[in-house]
């Protein structure tokens, strides 16, 4: 799927400017990296992609269609091809890993079908090939309050993977996990995406993952690009100069945080 | 001890001797050699109880009938509450949550036995009469609780699903649902338990089960047949409170 | 690659037809029908009697006898509250663990243990019999009227009382009660000064919450005979007479709104 932004802003109700004056132009299947300090509006670019938030200024293009001039039901439509991946997996602890990762298909199952999944899931196959890429095959039939925040985020991609979704929004994807792990999840999404052509846009606090893994880069601060180059072009500069003045602890400390899921 | 507490607790005293004078109560009468004969005698007629086969089978049909009366009636409550628990949580709007919660509290605030009563008026005599007045007034009281556990349920996850087209009835399904049941049926067992008791005095007011054979067995002085009932009740409650804690610990805590 | 079976779907399939195997004979044995409010006849008893209803039964001396009735509701719970607290107080000093000495003597058991054991099978059959059975059996013992209610209280929820009591005097700090049993106390002093002070917002709480279920109680208790509103409803349904049911209705879910409000207003006095 591809987009376009021109001339984008968006103001949180209470007056904060998270976005201002987006141009963009994302063909399809590409797979991009944002990078930026925190507050940088990763969040809201990702949120505004995906259809959730309308943005304040600006024209927003998904595929061929202005998202926001639809009618309820074709927007609903139209969101059952994004999938959305979360820093924090909204997955209900007392959900079986199984029951979440086929949810992923809720846009495009009729009410009929949805109950008879939840009773007893139907796609069993599907939802393994699904988390067998992630190495999470044998957690199939656990529920989620029994992950750790690394396995929860894998579902929550699991999740997208099996959505099928021709646009993936990853905010933060494997912040929960070591390094060694973050790469193969990272790897395994980017190759996923390229096998059903989906584009894939992902938030990720770190640069060196960034670099190796995504052909090309976007460095966002106050809202506004500050580059948008193929990953051999970013210098180090224009690294230093987009997290310039950001605690240094920051990224780290979203790193370590660990994972909140709510409990009853 | 301050001043508050102090008129407090002499208010209190104040309203216990005024009730007790309003009632003209007469505790030496009532702790009097001649009242404890009285009700040791009263007392020796249930001994011994009723050991009759024949008796014996009439209280187990009985029982289950308490049994059934409860259990269907918290069923169909349940069904109910969780229905009305949308509008209730506020789901639905301003003028469904106040017709909703206004319903409920007015189930809720009369009393099963009361509700009994107006169900033999309106249903004739017998088990449908119980488990109907039950199953009212338990919609009432398990309503409003599913209502609390659905407002207090975190609302991200159904948000995500929407968020990738799902409709609201999947969202809920998938979102909401999962985190919700368990403290829906928890919920319910509690007021099974509960139910139990219920159901076995609604026969008092004629609405079938255990509190009949109680009822009519006292009133022609047949008190050894009266034990055996009471001793059902109490096996019955025990054998109740026992299996729904088994129940939870498996499905609420684990 | 083959997927492994669901490992919840044979319990599920087992427990949904358990459960239908149940219901069957669950509808069969309760008569289960909702659809008598509905049938023709019923219909129109029904819709004649709500009719009724309105205007509320007004009349000065039918609300003389709603008075009446109330105040001796709430005397009922008060009173049948107060006889509880007395018949549960003093069955939860002897049952509880809190004042045991045994912890001093090593003994495995004691005579302590003999007493204790009967007394929690008193408190589990006082507690386990619904208070409105209690009723029933003093309605026959000591005859119709309030006493009857009044007693079936006490002795209920003298067994809920003494329970719960117990319960809290073991769950609070048991240090300074050992040390004073320790020390040669007696166990009503360690009582009064090792568990009370920490024990008391608790049982004042329990209490109070224990006097509003009475009163709800005796609401119902009339219904076998035993005083109070229930007396009157029973009365004016034989009769049919809708208006005063009304009014009655309408009387109980007000003192039930009073309870909740004074119990609110008594548990702030004391516990601040």
């Amino acid at each position: 799927m591809q987009l376009q932004l021109s001339g984008v802003g968006f103001t949180h109700a209470d007056g904060h400017v998270a976005l201002r004056e987006l141009h963009l132009q994302v063909a399809q299947g590409e797979q991009i990296a944002i990078i930026g300090p925190s507050g940088a509006g990763k969040t809201s670019l990702l949120r505004l992609l995906g259809c959730q938030i309308k943005p304040s200024l600006g024209q927003f293009q998904l595929g061929t269609q202005q998202p926001w001039q639809h009618s309820p039901r074709a927007l609903r439509a139209l969101r059952s091809r994004i999938g959305l991946i979360h820093q924090q997996p909204p997955l209900p602890p007392k959900q079986r890993v199984i029951t979440a990762v086929l949810a992923g298909r809720l846009g495009q199952w009729s009410l009929l079908h949805s109950l008879r999944n939840l009773l007893s899931p139907q796609d069993r196959q599907g939802a393994e090939t699904a988390l067998a890429r992630l190495d999470l095959a044998d957690k199939l039939f656990q529920r989620c309050d029994q992950l750790s925040g690394g396995q929860l985020q894998r579902v929550g991609i699991a999740r997208v993977l099996y959505q099928q979704a021709e646009l993936m929004l990853a905010d933060e994807p494997v912040s929960a996990m070591d390094p060694h792990l973050a790469q193969h999840t990272l790897r395994s999404l980017c190759a996923a995406a390229a096998e059903q052509g989906s584009t894939l846009l992902a938030s990720l606090h770190t640069v060196d993952l960034a670099l190796a893994l995504f052909p090309r880069i976007i460095g966002l601060r106050d809202g506004r690009i500050q580059f948008d180059l193929p990953a051999q072009a970013v210098s180090p500069e224009q690294l230093s100069a987009l997290y310039a003045n950001e605690r240094l602890a920051s990224p780290a400390s979203t790193a370590l945080n660990p994972l909140r899921i709510a409990r009853c | 001890m301050n001043r508050r507490q102090l008129i407090a607790i002499s208010g209190l005293l104040v309203a216990v001797i005024a009730a007790f004078a309003y009632l003209q109560l007469n505790l030496a009468e009532l702790s009097s050699a001649r009242t404890a004969t009285l009700l040791a005698d009263y007392l020796a007629r249930f001994w011994p109880i009723n050991l009759g086969a024949a008796y014996w089978h009439q209280l187990g049909h009985a029982t289950l009938e308490t049994l059934a009366m409860s259990a269907v009636g918290t069923l169909a409550a349940a069904l109910l509450a969780a229905v009305i628990a949308l509008p209730a949580a506020g789901k639905l709007g301003p003028l469904a949550y106040l017709i909703a919660r206004g319903g409920l509290n007015l189930l809720r605030a009369i009393p099963e036995l009361v509700w009994a009563l107006l169900m033999v008026l309106a249903a004739g005599l017998g088990p449908n009469a119980g488990t109907l007045a039950l199953m009212l007034h338990t919609t009432g009281v398990l309503g409003r609780l599913f209502a609390e556990a659905l407002e207090n349920t975190p609302t991200t996850p159904a948000q995500a699903l929407r968020h990738s087209g799902s409709s609201a009835t999947q969202a809920f399904l998938y979102g909401t649902l999962p985190n919700l049941w368990p403290q829906w049926l928890a919920y319910s067992l509690y007021r099974w338990e509960n139910n139990i008791r219920m159901a076995s005095v609604l026969g008092f007011v004629g609405a079938g089960g255990l509190g009949q054979m109680l009822y009519v067995s006292l009133s022609l002085f047949q008190e050894a047949n009266a034990a055996s009932v009471m001793l059902c009740m109490l096996a019955l409650v025990v054998a109740v409170d026992s299996f729904s804690r088994v129940l939870r610990l498996r499905w609420v805590i684990a | 690659m083959n997927t492994p079976r669901d490992p919840a779907s044979l319990p599920r399939l087992l427990i949904s037809m358990v459960a239908l195997l149940l219901l069957w004979p669950g509808l069969t044995l309760s008569e289960f029908n909702p659809g008598v409010w509905f049938a023709a006849d019923n219909r129109a008893t029904i819709a004649g009697f709500l009719a009724d209803f309105w205007p509320l039964a007004h009349d000065a001396d039918f609300l003389r006898l709603v008075a009446r009735a109330t105040l001796e509701t709430l005397a009922m719970a008060t009173a049948g509250t107060a006889l509880a607290f007395l018949i549960g107080l003093p069955l939860a000093l002897i049952v509880t663990q809190a004042l045991s000495r045994r912890q001093f003597s090593g003994a495995r058991t004691s005579a302590g243990s003999f007493i204790r054991a009967p007394l929690r099978l008193l408190l589990v059959i006082l507690r386990s019999v619904p208070e409105i059975v209690w009723a029933l059996l003093f309605v026959r013992a000591v005859g119709l009227g309030p006493t009857a209610g009044v007693l079936a209280i006490a002795l209920s929820y003298g067994g809920m009382l003494g329970k719960v009591y117990a319960e809290i005097f073991e769950s609070v700090d048991a240090k300074p009660a050992r040390a004073l049993l320790a020390a040669g106390s007696s166990r009503l002093q360690a009582f009064g000064y090792g568990v009370l002070p920490s024990a008391a917002p608790e049982l004042v709480s329990y209490s109070v919450y224990r006097w509003e279920c009475a009163l709800r109680a005796s609401v119902v208790m009339g219904i076998v005979g035993a005083g109070g509103l229930g007396q009157q409803v029973e009365l004016s349904l034989r009769l049919f007479a809708g208006a005063e049911v009304a009014s009655l209705l309408l009387a109980f879910v007000l003192l039930v709104a009073l309870a909740d409000g004074l119990s609110r207003l008594l548990r702030k006095a004391l516990l601040t």
